[in-house]
C-alpha cells in the first residue's frame, strides 16, 4: 500500500465530482485497512469463536453539496460501486439544507504526528500473533485460573482525504492491542503504536492482576462501612459517561446535551478548580493520536475543561458552523494530558482502608443528566489499614457532579492498567 | 441453489475448486448489507446518510479441522483469492503448532435451501423504499413535542433517527450447501426527549421495529398516547423523591423481564459461554445443567420465532437451519443456546444458533427473539384508560397482594443493564419507578436493580397478561451488535429477597 495507491482509488471519483456541473462543494475520505487478530481461551489457542483471522476492507465515504442546495451524506465499497453510482445515489438521497457543506480548515500537515514505526508494518504478522499468543495463554494457565480469555491484534490502516477547496491529506497508521480477561471478572488491555510493546505489557501485568483474581474467588466479606475511598481501573468510563458525553457540539446544539451554549459561554463551573482536561492529539506514536478524521479535521492540542470550567464543545465541521467553535474531536478522558500522577501502590499504602472496584455494572444505564449514580461493584476488593480483608459485593452509591466538584477525586497512575485508574470517597453498601 | 447474489458464482467456483485441490473444506459467508439513516434534530430533517458495502467472510478448514477466518471486500477474483490462500497456510500453520481444533464442522449436515417463499427473500432496492416516510414519523413526534411544550410551559427538546437496513446473506459450503436470505429493518432507532426544569433535567425515549415504512407509520399512531404520556412522567419525575434503598417486593413489566430473561438468563445460556466455564449455568464439568431446577413450575423461556421478528434469521451462520430453544421448561433448564462447535462439549443438541451480524465477524451461539411466559398467568382487566402503572397496581389488588406486601415498587421500562454470567449476576437501570400501595401510585426516580438471576427466577412467584413480544434492541456480545427482541408477560411480580436489590 502507498500514497499512490489510495490516491489512484478515489482519482475516478474525485475527477467526476470535479467534472460534474451539479456539485458544488465535495469531500471524500477513503481508507484501506488490514487487521490481524488472534485469540485464546483456557482450552486452546484460536479456536472456532477466538479464530485466527484477517480482515481486509476498503471504503469511501462522501459528502456532496448539488447546485440545489441539497447535500447528501454516505459510503460505498470502491471496489463494487463506480463513480456514476455513488453520484446517482448521492442524487437521490440528498436533502435540502440551508446551511452550506462544510469543508474543513487546512491543517499545518507537518505537524502531523508519525503514526508507525519508522520500521513499517508487517504484512504476514498473523504468524507472529499466533505464538505470542500461545505464550500469553500459556502464562496465564500456570497461574491457575477458572477461566482465561484474551486476543492479540495488529490493524494497518491508510486514509486519504480530498475535498473540493483543493485538499488532500495522506496518513498512514498501525495500532496494536492486547487484552485478557481472567474468570469473567476483571480484564487489561493495552494498545500502542509499536509491536509487541502491548504483548509487553500486558504480560509483565500477569503476576498482580492473577492474584487479584485469586483473591476475588475467596469467600465474601461484609464490612460494616457506609463510605470509602474507591479505586476503580476502569473509573475514566466515568468521567466519561458524567462529562464527555455533555460536550458535544452536535447535542448542544441540537438541546439534547446537559449543558447549553450559554454554559459554555459562561464558561460554567462543573468541575473543582484543581480539575483540567487538556488533549494532544498530535503527539508522535501515541495510540490516541491521528493525522485527520473522515471529515478532515486534523487532531490539536486543546483544553476541555480549565480549572473546573467548561471551555468549549466538541463541534465537528456541522456544529462548529452552528455555535461559531473551532472543528474539534473529540477524545477519551483516557487520553488527557495528566501529569505527576501519584503512584497507585504507593498511594494505597497511605490511604489504608479502601475498596477496588475492577467491575462498573450498567455504566451506560447510569442515569448522566442527572449526576446520580448507583452502580454495583460485584468484581471488588476490600483492605483496611493496607491489608486484603477479602472480596465484597458493592453498590456505590452518589452524585458524580458533587464527586467532580469536591476536589477529592484524584487519577493515579499504576502499571496495572494503561489508563489512569481513578479515586474517590463514595457512600458504599455491602451485601452478601 | 441461491437466488441472491448470484454475480459472483464464478468467484464462488473458483473459490470451492482452488479449495478442494488443496483438500481444505470451505464456508463462505457473502453479505450485502444497504442502510439509510435519517437524523431529527432542531425541528427538522438534518441529515441523510446512506452506506452500501458487500463482503464475504471466509472460514477455511484444513483436513483435520484446524481453522482460520478472514474477510474482505475487495472481491475480486485475486483478492480473494489471496485471502484464501493466506487463511489456508494459516489453518495449516495451526495444525503444525498443534493448537485449536473444530473438526465438528464435518458433522453439519448438508443444508437444503429452504428458501422458496416470502419469509427468505424480502429484499427490496434500498432506493423503492418511500425514504421520506421516516422524517414525517419523526416530525410527528416533534409536533407532540412542541405541543408539550406550550401546554405546560416547560423546555423539553426533541431529537430522533430512523433508519432502514436491507441485508442480503448467501452462505457457501465445500459440501455443496448454498443458502441465502435476505432480511429488512424499518426502525424508530431512538426518538429523544430531553426535559428541563429549575430541579433539573431528564430524558426518555421511544423505539419502534418494523419491516415496511407503512408498518412503522401505523405504529407510530399506536405509540402516540404512550409518547404523551412518557414525556409528562419524564417531567414528573424532575420532582419525585428516590426510592429507600433494599430489598422490597417488585413487580416488573415485559420490557424489564424480557432483558432479564435475555441478559441473565439467555447469556448464561449459550453453549461457547458454558463451554468457556464462564456461565453459572454450566456445572463443575462444564456441562449445561439439563433438569436443574431454576424457577417455579410453570415459568418458561424460549428463543426463537418464525417470521420477522427483528432477531429472525432463518439459518445459522454456518448455513444450517436454526432451531427453536426452551431454555427453560416448566422451571427446569432445558436446552442450550448452542452451535455444532460446543453443543457436544456442553452435552446439548447442536440448535445452529450460531450468529454472524456481518461478513468480517466471526460467528457464535447468540439469541434471537427471547420471551419469559408462564403458564396459569392472570389475565388483565381491560386497560380502560388505565396507565400501565395502574394496570400493575389492579393485578396486584387482584391478586391480594398488598394483603402480604403493603407496599410494592413497580419498575417499567429498561434503560440498559450489564451481565456476569459467570456470577450470574445482573443489573439494569429503568426508565420509570412507582411506589405502589392499594390506593395510590407515587412517581419515584428511576433506579438500579440488581442481583442473581436464580434468586430472580425463584423469586417469580406470579404473571399477569399475554407475552408482549414488541421490545427490541441490539445485543453487545464480543463487540458484535445483534438484532434482537425479548419480552415476557405484561407483568411479573417476584417475592421480596435479600439476593435482589433495588438502590
Amino acid at each position: 500500500m502507498s500514497v499512490d495507491h489510495i490516491n489512484s482509488l478515489t482519482h475516478p471519483y474525485r475527477q467526476l465530482l470535479e467534472e460534474n456541473k451539479t456539485v458544488v462543494r465535495w469531500r471524500l475520505f477513503s481508507s484501506s485497512s488490514q487487521e490481524s487478530t488472534v485469540g485464546f481461551v483456557k482450552k486452546n489457542v484460536a479456536d472456532i469463536y477466538n479464530p485466527a483471522s484477517q480482515k481486509n476492507s476498503v471504503g469511501l465515504s462522501y459528502a456532496i453539496e448539488f447546485d440545489d442546495s441539497a447535500i447528501a451524506y454516505g459510503s460505498i465499497n470502491p471496489t463494487q460501486a463506480n463513480p456514476h453510482d455513488m453520484l446517482d445515489l448521492a442524487r437521490s438521497t440528498a436533502i435540502a439544507s440551508e446551511e452550506s457543506l462544510m469543508l474543513p480548515p487546512t491543517p499545518d500537515q507537518t505537524r502531523f504526528p508519525r503514526l508507525i514505526a519508522e520500521s513499517g508494518y508487517k504484512e504476514d504478522i498473523l504468524s507472529d500473533l499466533l505464538p505470542r499468543a500461545t505464550e500469553l495463554r500459556e502464562l496465564l494457565l500456570s497461574q491457575d485460573m477458572k477461566a482465561i480469555e484474551g486476543a492479540l491484534d495488529a490493524n494497518y490502516s491508510e486514509d486519504s482525504f480530498h475535498d473540493s477547496n483543493g485538499l488532500s491529506l495522506y496518513e498512514e497508521s498501525a495500532l496494536y492491542g492486547a487484552i485478557y480477561e481472567l474468570d469473567g471478572r476483571l480484564y487489561t488491555v493495552h494498545n500502542s503504536r509499536t509491536y509487541p510493546e502491548s504483548f509487553e505489557a500486558v504480560r509483565d501485568r500477569v503476576p498482580q492482576l492473577t492474584a487479584f483474581a485469586k483473591a476475588l474467588s475467596q469467600d465474601m466479606v461484609t464490612p460494616d462501612v457506609k463510605r470509602l475511598p474507591v479505586f476503580v481501573p476502569g473509573g475514566i468510563a466515568i468521567i466519561n459517561t458524567y462529562l464527555i458525553e455533555h460536550l458535544g457540539g452536535t447535542s448542544v446544539a441540537a438541546g439534547s446535551s446537559l449543558y447549553k451554549q450559554e454554559d459554555f459561554k459562561n464558561h460554567l463551573q462543573v468541575a473543582h478548580d484543581s480539575f483540567t482536561l487538556s488533549f494532544d492529539q498530535t503527539k508522535n506514536m501515541e495510540r490516541s493520536s491521528f493525522a485527520f478524521t473522515p471529515e478532515g479535521i486534523a487532531g490539536q492540542h486543546y483544553d476541555l475543561i480549565k480549572n473546573g470550567r467548561l471551555v468549549e464543545p466538541i463541534c465537528g465541521l456541522k456544529s462548529a458552523q452552528r455555535l461559531g467553535y473551532t472543528p474539534r474531536v473529540a477524545s477519551s478522558a483516557a487520553s488527557a494530558l495528566l501529569t505527576d500522577l501519584p503512584d497507585f501502590e504507593k498511594l494505597r499504602s497511605e490511604v489504608g482502608t479502601f475498596l477496588i472496584a475492577f467491575s462498573l455494572m450498567g455504566l451506560h444505564s447510569q442515569n448522566n443528566m442527572t449526576g446520580d449514580y448507583s452502580i454495583p461493584c460485584p468484581d471488588s476488593l476490600y483492605f483496611e489499614n493496607g491489608e486484603l480483608v477479602g472480596p465484597v459485593r458493592a453498590v456505590i452509591t452518589g452524585n458524580f457532579f458533587d464527586v467532580l466538584k469536591s476536589g477529592q477525586m484524584q487519577f493515579v497512575q499504576s502499571s496495572l492498567a494503561q489508563s489512569p485508574v481513578l479515586l474517590f470517597d463514595t457512600d458504599v453498601t455491602f451485601s452478601n | 441453489m441461491s437466488k441472491l447474489l448470484r454475480e459472483y458464482d464464478a468467484i464462488i467456483q473458483t473459490l470451492l475448486s482452488a479449495a478442494s485441490s488443496d483438500e481444505m473444506y470451505a464456508v463462505m459467508r457473502w453479505h450485502r448489507s444497504e442502510q439509510y439513516t435519517a437524523i431529527w434534530r432542531n425541528h427538522k430533517l438534518d441529515e441523510a446518510r446512506t452506506s452500501q458495502d458487500t463482503g464475504v467472510g471466509m472460514y477455511v478448514f484444513s483436513p483435520k479441522g484446524h481453522v482460520a477466518f478472514g474477510s474482505t471486500n475487495n472481491l475480486s477474483e485475486t483478492s480473494t483469492l489471496a485471502l484464501y490462500r493466506n487463511l489456508a497456510q494459516a489453518a495449516r500453520m495451526n495444525e503444525k503448532l498443534n493448537i485449536a481444533k473444530a473438526d465438528e464442522i464435518f458433522l453439519l449436515d448438508p443444508q437444503e435451501n429452504l428458501g422458496e417463499d416470502a419469509i427468505h427473500y424480502q429484499h427490496k432496492p434500498l432506493l423503492d423504499y418511500d425514504l421520506a416516510q421516516l422524517p414525517a414519523v419523526m416530525k410527528k413526534l416533534d409536533d407532540i413535542v412542541t405541543g408539550i411544550n406550550e401546554e405546560l410551559g416547560v423546555d423539553a427538546s426533541f431529537e430522533a433517527y430512523s433508519d432502514i437496513e436491507q441485508d442480503q446473506w448467501r452462505i457457501v459450503r465445500s459440501d455443496g450447501t448454498d443458502v441465502d436470505f435476505s432480511l429488512p429493518k424499518v426502525r424508530l432507532r431512538r426518538a429523544t426527549v430531553t426535559v428541563r426544569s429549575e430541579h433539573g433535567s431528564a430524558q426518555n425515549f421511544q423505539r419502534i421495529a418494523q419491516t415496511t415504512t407503512d408498518g412503522m407509520v401505523d405504529e407510530v399512531d399506536n405509540i402516540r398516547e404512550a409518547f404523551v404520556r412518557d414525556t409528562r412522567e419524564a417531567i414528573d419525575q424532575l420532582q419525585a423523591e428516590s426510592v429507600i434503598s433494599g430489598n422490597p417486593a417488585v413487580i416488573l413489566n415485559s420490557e424489564l423481564v424480557g432483558m432479564i430473561a435475555h441478559e441473565a438468563l439467555g447469556h448464561p445460556a449459550e453453549s461457547d459461554i458454558i463451554a468457556s466455564g464462564s456461565s453459572v449455568l454450566g456445572g463443575d464439568d462444564q456441562h449445561y445443567q439439563v433438569g436443574l431446577q431454576v424457577a417455579q413450575a410453570g415459568i418458561n423461556v424460549s428463543d426463537h420465532e418464525a417470521g420477522l421478528a427483528h432477531g429472525f434469521h432463518p439459518y445459522g451462520a454456518f448455513g444450517n437451519a436454526r432451531k427453536p430453544v426452551m431454555i427453560v421448561k416448566d422451571g427446569k433448564l432445558h436446552e442450550s443456546i448452542s452451535d455444532v462447535f460446543s453443543a457436544a462439549a456442553v452435552g446439548v443438541e447442536n440448535k445452529n444458533c450460531e450468529r454472524s451480524e456481518e461478513y468480517s465477524s466471526p460467528a457464535m451461539p447468540r439469541m434471537s427473539n427471547t420471551y419469559v411466559h408462564i403458564d396459569n398467568h392472570k389475565t388483565l382487566h381491560e386497560p380502560d384508560g388505565r396507565t400501565e402503572a395502574e394496570s400493575a397496581q389492579q393485578a396486584l389488588i387482584d391478586q391480594g397482594t398488598f394483603e402480604k406486601h403493603p407496599t410494592v415498587i413497580f419498575m417499567r421500562g429498561a434503560s440498559g443493564g450489564q451481565v456476569n454470567s459467570a456470577a450470574g449476576s445482573f443489573m439494569f437501570g429503568t426508565r420509570y419507578v412507582y411506589e405502589l400501595t392499594a390506593n395510590s401510585i407515587t412517581s419515584k426516580k428511576p433506579v438500579s436493580f440488581s442481583g442473581d438471576v436464580l434468586s430472580a427466577l425463584k423469586s417469580i412467584s406470579f404473571a399477569a397478561g399475554e407475552v408482549n413480544a414488541t421490545d427490541f434492541g441490539f445485543c453487545g456480545k464480543n463487540g458484535q451488535r445483534a438484532d434482537v427482541s425479548d419480552g415476557g408477560n405484561a407483568f411479573i411480580f417476584l417475592e421480596p429477597n435479600e439476593n435482589l436489590t433495588v438502590v
